[in-house]
């Protein structure tokens, strides 16, 4: 069964994405801040990670850019969710290794759909 | 009376009256000089204006011009006139102006005048005039006076040089090009350019001087003039040089081809010139190669960037620069050369073909592939001295290029970006901004903190973030202004910054850092707090700090734990200790290893105290590991006992903490009890330590561990084996590896081989793919240490090593080929080499080919061979190469080429291996025939034809060796025909080769050979009958008796002994009579050696009569001595008392009678045989031999029994008398 962790302080947004992955089949891991992220992310491995930007203790890009720094979750997926859809996050968003880009509002099912895709189950 | 006064009166007329004489003396003369320079110049004048009129018919009246001349009777008028008129004569004019000097004497004057004019002035205007004149007799003393080492005046040599130049008579070139025969720094290079200014007219010259075999030195100058002169006439004539025996000749003659650009040299220059064993040489073709410009060169110019010669990649890459290829790819490795120079060339090379543009466009890219390539290789570019270009990008338009660049900067890490990076900190892109503080950051500018403190105050949190983060790395800091705006950025809810900030302030002893430390030990977020506890152990007033370190000891978080186990340990006091014993039994991993850490710093005793037979297991541990961790001599002492522990985790414990204590006299004894424990775990820690402490002299017992009856202790001893290294290891490691159940046995062999550097075995085994992937888990699971070794034998990077992947025979044969093809250092591609003969070989025939011919290493080129000979593929591409390798000048090269061929026979390269036979060297020759032998043997008819076609000597001969080895009758006429050869090696040669042949024939010509007047001949005879055993065989060779030579008898005596024909003996021992010595003594062997009692019998006869220097030798065989062996043999064996009792006798005379030898014999039913074994015996000092002894007086035999009484007696008077 493949897994994702979902960082994001919108618990709303996480309730809805969380839903969305489990209905197909996927283990889901939740996080509210940066550096809860990094540690669910170091605990239990998971094969994608959603990372908000803008989130206590650590942003999205840092979390992003201490993980591909983890030789151990270099290879992981991940996507950046943002409010921001300026050409210099998007940018940075490359820079630090996200694999893919989404600006809010998403559509949930969207979501699912590109991780499924970067994770080969498409 | 005259009076003082009157006295200076007359001192005064008399010096007045001398001063005017002076005066009217000087204007006197200065009239008379003006006199006389008017008149002349008026001479002169009419001189002159004779000239003119002459001149004006073009000298049609020489005869009576000179007439006219010589009425004037005044030669310094004349010459004046005519030396003015030579100067604004036109070249036309000169020829009758030479005339009419030579005529007046003037050419002769001027020549005299040259080589001793006391003014150099005057040598100068001679040798000018004299080159005006365009006087070739001239020619010798204008080069004299170039070369002249008296010749302080410049300005006389240069006229000299000047003369030549403007002599420009043809006729002037051979004496030129005679004078460049020797070695003159001043005068040569000025000839040169004399002899350039002559054109193509020069050429004929020129072209012959580069065959002037006795003047190494013209031949350099001749090829670098052609050069100059650069006419296409000539490249034929230079290319027959680029194989000359001269370096500096080939070197010239490369640059000249060069200069010529005519690509009919581009074959001799890639196929000769650039794999000239003279890296000069090489670096001059690669030159020339640029000049010329061909892009069909472009492979030959990349393989060059291999070179090991610095300066000849250096010119490969201009060359390459001068092609302009479209692939740039070997110009970007060249920015990995180890030489700074090379790299810097090939970042020029790179900016002008445009690929710094090229690659700083795609930087925009957003494909991280294209963006990572052209990252690195703007770090290179940059790191080879394009900085200032580099930096021009940091104004391009694109904010992607900007910020990449920048991040570039900052691994290039030049601190001349420091103020470009400064005024990025302004750009309208964050992105940008926030490269621009990493490169700062990473640049580590003095300074570099109070650069980047306005950006804290950046509006975007990821620069802010930054920020912080440089300044963290960039060192504490104290400055007030630094700290107050660090202090007031803790209030932010990013926690990196807050982590920052702690790190950068942390140890500032001021209270407003106190009250962040406080805030930051219970900051939710425990990087913040582990940083916390981190500061608090480094501040220099940590003692009041106490109780929060010790509260940290309780922290949920086990980083937070072990941070303030450390601090705890740098406070050292004694409230400190007791919180850290207070958790010494924990179970936390981690916690437990900073607890141990932290008690390792206080003293042996501490941990010492520990142990007790009431501490619980955990605590017993934890001392046992902060024992190891002391590194002092005294813990081996508390370790020692605990070996015995009862408890098997604590002896397998006390066997890592041993190994961290090592050395020590008594680290290694308690290790090697260890090997021996009745736990498997204990004893896999012991061999981990002996191998983790290099302890060779226990190699022998962990190689018993190879049968440990627990898999996981033969595991572990074949790593701990392949790191002590040895052959025995290693060759027990290859056979587990070769042949084994248990994959996982195996791969740790393998493993354990590579370590111990049997790299080509370990390569070989990865071929497996199961063994392979079994492999790459176990090296997986190594230590760091262990995986370094491994890959570094393996010569892999360090992904691979670490056992992600590389180790498919694939990956790792492009590996080797990249190693092979690049890489600087010899020994590795000598590894390469290795490694790819034992892969596929056949997928790298060609790279191993094109090894031999271009690498300049012998041992590579050699290697190379070998591991082509191996796969004994006998396709023309493989067997040409191996052909052509036999004319490399490495000595072993060509030999091990000779074997390889034997393994891949294929006749075509006959002739190759018939001319190593001209090289005279025993083992070309041994091997060259072997592979001659293995290629005709089938069709030796065919490879008699091919010997008729030679003449040569040594050809011959050695082609009689391989028809000998061949063996086949049919070349008995040619054989027989070189019998009646000049030469008496040949006649030798054939005499040996007909032996082989084993015909009746052959046997006839062989005997015939027995009378040949030449020794050689004779010895070959001799050594060739022993193949045609039988009586008439000694017959034919009896008369050699008497033969002259010493060495022909000692080789008769030798034959004989070897016959086994009984009509050989009586000969054998009339040759122990011979006069000479060696025959003496070759002869009594050759009896011994015979095998047969009479032969023995007369052996013991003529031993007497030997001198005593032939006894001492015959005393000297050893006993594994083939005569010596037979003797034990005979007087064991023999079914003749007679013949046993011969030869023990014949052993006691060589010394040879043991008790050993002689046992059987004192057993023997004779009772002859064992009272000569007795007697024999009687002579040894020995305790064993006199109870031997004292048990034959029971023997039955009564003359035994008196032979053992008769030694006794014997032994007491010796006794008494002494």
């Amino acid at each position: 069964m493949a897994s994702v962790l979902i960082a994001d302080d919108n618990r709303d947004l996480v309730a809805i994405l969380s839903g969305r992955f489990r209905a197909h089949h996927f283990q889901v891991f939740e996080a509210r801040d940066g550096a809860e992220a990094l540690e669910v992310a170091r605990a239990e491995r998971p094969d994608a990670i959603i990372l908000d930007v803008m989130m206590p203790e650590l942003n999205g890009y840092q979390v992003c850019r201490s993980l591909r720094s983890d030789s151990t979750l270099a290879d992981v997926a991940i996507v950046i969710l943002t409010a921001k859809d300026s050409e210099a996050d998007k940018f940075w968003g490359a820079e630090v290794g996200a694999d893919l880009f989404l600006t809010k509002p998403v559509d949930p099912a969207g979501v699912v759909s590109e991780v499924r895709r970067l994770l080969g189950l498409a | 009376m005259i009076t003082a006064y009157d006295i200076a009166l007359w001192l005064g007329y008399i010096f007045g009256g001398a001063a005017a004489l002076l005066i009217v003396y000087t204007l006197g003369r200065r009239l008379l000089a003006r006199i006389l320079v008017s008149r002349l110049q008026r001479r002169v004048r009419d001189i002159e204006a004779i000239i003119q009129r002459h001149r004006s018919t073009h000298y049609a009246e020489m005869d009576r011009l000179l007439f006219q001349l010589g009425e004037v009777a005044d030669i310094a008028a004349v010459e004046a006139a005519l030396d003015s008129h030579l100067e604004r004569s036109a070249r036309a004019e000169r020829k009758a102006l030479k005339k009419l000097y030579s005529a007046l004497g003037l050419v002769q004057r001027y020549l005299g005048r040259l080589r001793s004019a006391p003014r150099w002035t005057d040598r100068a205007q001679a040798a000018h005039a004299l080159g005006r004149l365009g006087a070739v007799e001239a020619i010798p003393a204008l080069v004299d006076a170039l070369r002249d080492p008296h010749e302080d005046a410049h300005g006389v040599k240069l006229a000299a040089a000047q003369a030549l130049t403007e002599m420009r008579a043809v006729e002037a070139v051979p004496l030129l090009l005679e004078q460049l025969s020797e070695r003159d720094e001043w005068a040569s290079p000025r000839i040169a350019e004399i002899l350039v200014g002559f054109g193509e007219r020069a050429l004929p010259h020129l072209v012959e001087s580069l065959d002037a075999e006795a003047h190494a030195n013209l031949r350099v100058w001749a090829a670098q003039i052609i050069g100059r002169i650069g006419h296409p006439s000539a490249v034929s004539a230079l290319l027959v040089h680029v194989r000359d025996r001269s370096q500096h000749v080939r070197m010239s003659v490369a640059e000249a081809l060069g200069h010529l650009r005519d690509r009919r040299a581009v074959d001799d220059l890639v196929g000769v010139a650039l794999n000239d064993p003279v890296a000069a040489v090489r670096a001059e073709a690669a030159r020339a190669l640029g000049r010329i410009g061909d892009p069909a060169v472009l492979r030959q110019l990349v393989e060059l960037l291999g070179d090991p010669d610095y300066w000849t990649r250096l010119r490969a890459i201009e060359a390459i620069e001068a092609i302009r290829p479209d692939d740039v790819s070997a110009l970007d490795a060249a920015l990995r050369d180890p030489s700074a120079e090379v790299r810097s060339r090939a970042a020029v090379a790179l900016e002008r073909l445009g690929t710094l543009r090229a690659r700083v466009e795609a930087l925009k890219s957003d494909e991280r592939a294209d963006v990572d390539r052209a990252r690195r290789t703007l770090v290179e570019m940059g790191r080879a001295g394009l900085v200032e270009s580099i930096l021009s990008f940091l104004e391009h338009p694109d904010f992607r290029v900007r910020a990449r660049v920048a991040d570039a900067l900052g691994d290039i890490g030049e601190l001349r970006a420091i103020d470009s990076l400064v005024a990025l900190l302004d750009d309208d892109m964050w992105p940008v901004r926030t490269r621009a503080v990493e490169a700062i950051e990473k640049l580590r500018a003095p300074g570099a903190v109070r650069l980047l403190l306005p950006a804290l105050s950046d509006p975007e949190e990821t620069v802010r973030a930054a920020v912080a983060s440089a300044i963290r790395v960039l060192g504490p800091q104290e400055d007030r202004a630094t700290l107050s705006r660090l202090l007031a950025i803790f209030d932010t809810d990013n926690a990196a910054v807050r982590c920052s900030v702690v790190e950068a302030v942390g140890h500032v002893e001021r209270g407003a850092v106190e009250r962040i430390l406080k805030r930051a030990l219970v900051d939710p977020n425990a990087d913040v707090r582990i940083r916390a506890v981190g500061a608090i152990g480094e501040r220099r007033a940590r003692a009041k700090w106490l109780d929060a370190l010790v509260a940290a000891l309780a922290d949920p978080n086990t980083r937070v734990r072990a941070a303030a186990a450390h601090g705890l340990a740098r406070l050292g006091s004694a409230q400190a200790l007791s919180s850290l014993l207070d958790h010494v039994d924990t179970v936390d991993r981690t916690f437990r290893e900073a607890i141990t850490d932290a008690l390792a710093t206080f003293s042996v005793e501490v941990a010492a105290d520990l142990v007790d037979p009431s501490a619980t297991l955990e605590t017993t541990l934890a001392a046992v590991w902060t024992l190891g961790k002391t590194g002092e001599a005294a813990a081996v002492e508390v370790l020692r006992p605990l070996a015995g522990h009862g408890e098997a985790p604590v002896r397998a414990a006390v066997a890592g903490a041993l190994a961290k204590l090592s050395p020590h006299p008594d680290v290694e004894s308690t290790l090697a009890s260890l090997l021996s424990d009745r736990n498997e775990r204990v004893r896999a820690a012991a061999v981990n330590a002996i191998g983790r402490i290099g302890a060779v002299a226990q190699g022998p017992r962990l190689l018993e561990r190879l049968d440990d009856p627990d898999a996981f202790v033969r595991n572990r001893a074949a790593i701990s084996l392949g790191l002590l290294g040895g052959d025995p290891a290693a060759d027990r490691l290859e056979a587990i590896a070769a042949a084994g159940d248990d994959p996982a046995a195996r791969a740790f062999a393998v493993v354990g081989l590579a370590l111990a550097g049997r790299l080509r075995s370990a390569v070989a085994a990865l071929g497996d793919p199961e063994l392979r992937r079994e492999v790459a888990q176990v090296i997986r699971r190594e230590p760091d240490s262990v995986q370094d070794r491994f890959g570094r034998v393996l010569q892999l990077d360090e992904s691979s090593s670490r056992g992600l992947g590389g180790l498919e025979p694939e990956a790792l044969g492009l590996h080797y080929v990249e190693t092979l093809k690049n890489h600087q250092d010899p020994a590795q591609r000598a590894a390469a080499v290795e490694a790819i003969g034992a892969l596929e070989t056949g997928h790298y025939a060609e790279l191993l080919i094109d090894a031999i011919k271009t690498d300049p290493d012998a041992t590579v080129r050699r290697l190379a061979v070998e591991a082509l000979g191996a796969a004994g593929r006998d396709d023309l591409e493989v067997t040409q190469a191996l052909a052509d390798a036999l004319r490399d000048p490495s000595p072993e090269i060509p030999v091990t080429a000779a074997r390889a061929l034997e393994r891949c026979p294929d006749r075509r390269h006959n002739r190759a291996l018939l001319r190593c036979f001209t090289r005279r060297r025993d083992d070309l020759d041994a091997a060259a025939a072997n592979a001659l032998a293995a290629a005709n043997a089938d069709a030796p008819a065919d490879f008699v034809d091919e010997l008729m076609g030679h003449r040569d000597e040594a050809i011959l001969s050695g082609g009689a060796v391989v028809l000998g080895r061949i063996g086949d009758p049919k070349a008995t006429p040619l054989l027989t025909s070189w019998l009646r050869s000049g030469s008496p090696p040949l006649r030798a040669a054939a005499t040996r080769a007909l032996g082989a042949m084993g015909t009746v024939e052959a046997k006839a010509r062989v005997m015939e050979a027995l009378s040949d007047p030449a020794e050689p001949v004779r010895l070959s005879a001799l050594e060739a009958l022993a193949h045609f055993p039988g009586a008439d065989m000694v017959d034919a060779a009896k008369d050699l008796r008497r033969d002259p030579s010493v060495e022909v008898r000692t080789a008769l005596a030798r034959l004989l002994g070897a016959s086994r024909q009984t009509a050989a003996v009586p000969m054998m021992a009339a040759l122990s009579r011979d006069p000479a010595e060696p025959v003496r003594t070759e002869a009594m062997i050759a009896l011994l050696s015979f095998g047969d009692g009479d032969a023995v019998e007369q052996f013991n006869d003529l031993f007497q009569e030997q001198p005593t220097t032939v006894q001492a030798q015959l005393r000297a065989l050893g006993g594994d001595h083939p005569a010596v062996a037979a003797l034990a043999q005979l007087a064991r064996d023999s079914r003749r008392r007679s013949a046993r009792v011969a030869a023990i006798q014949a052993l006691g005379r060589l010394g040879w009678g043991t008790l050993e030898r002689l046992t059987d014999a004192l057993h023997d039913p004779a009772a002859a045989v064992r009272v000569a074994a007795v007697e024999v015996l009687a002579w040894r000092d020995d305790p064993d031999v006199e109870a031997a002894l004292d048990g034959m007086l029971e023997d039955p035999h009564p003359k035994v029994r008196d032979a053992v009484r008769r030694r006794r007696l014997t032994v007491m008077s010796d006794e008494e008398s002494t």
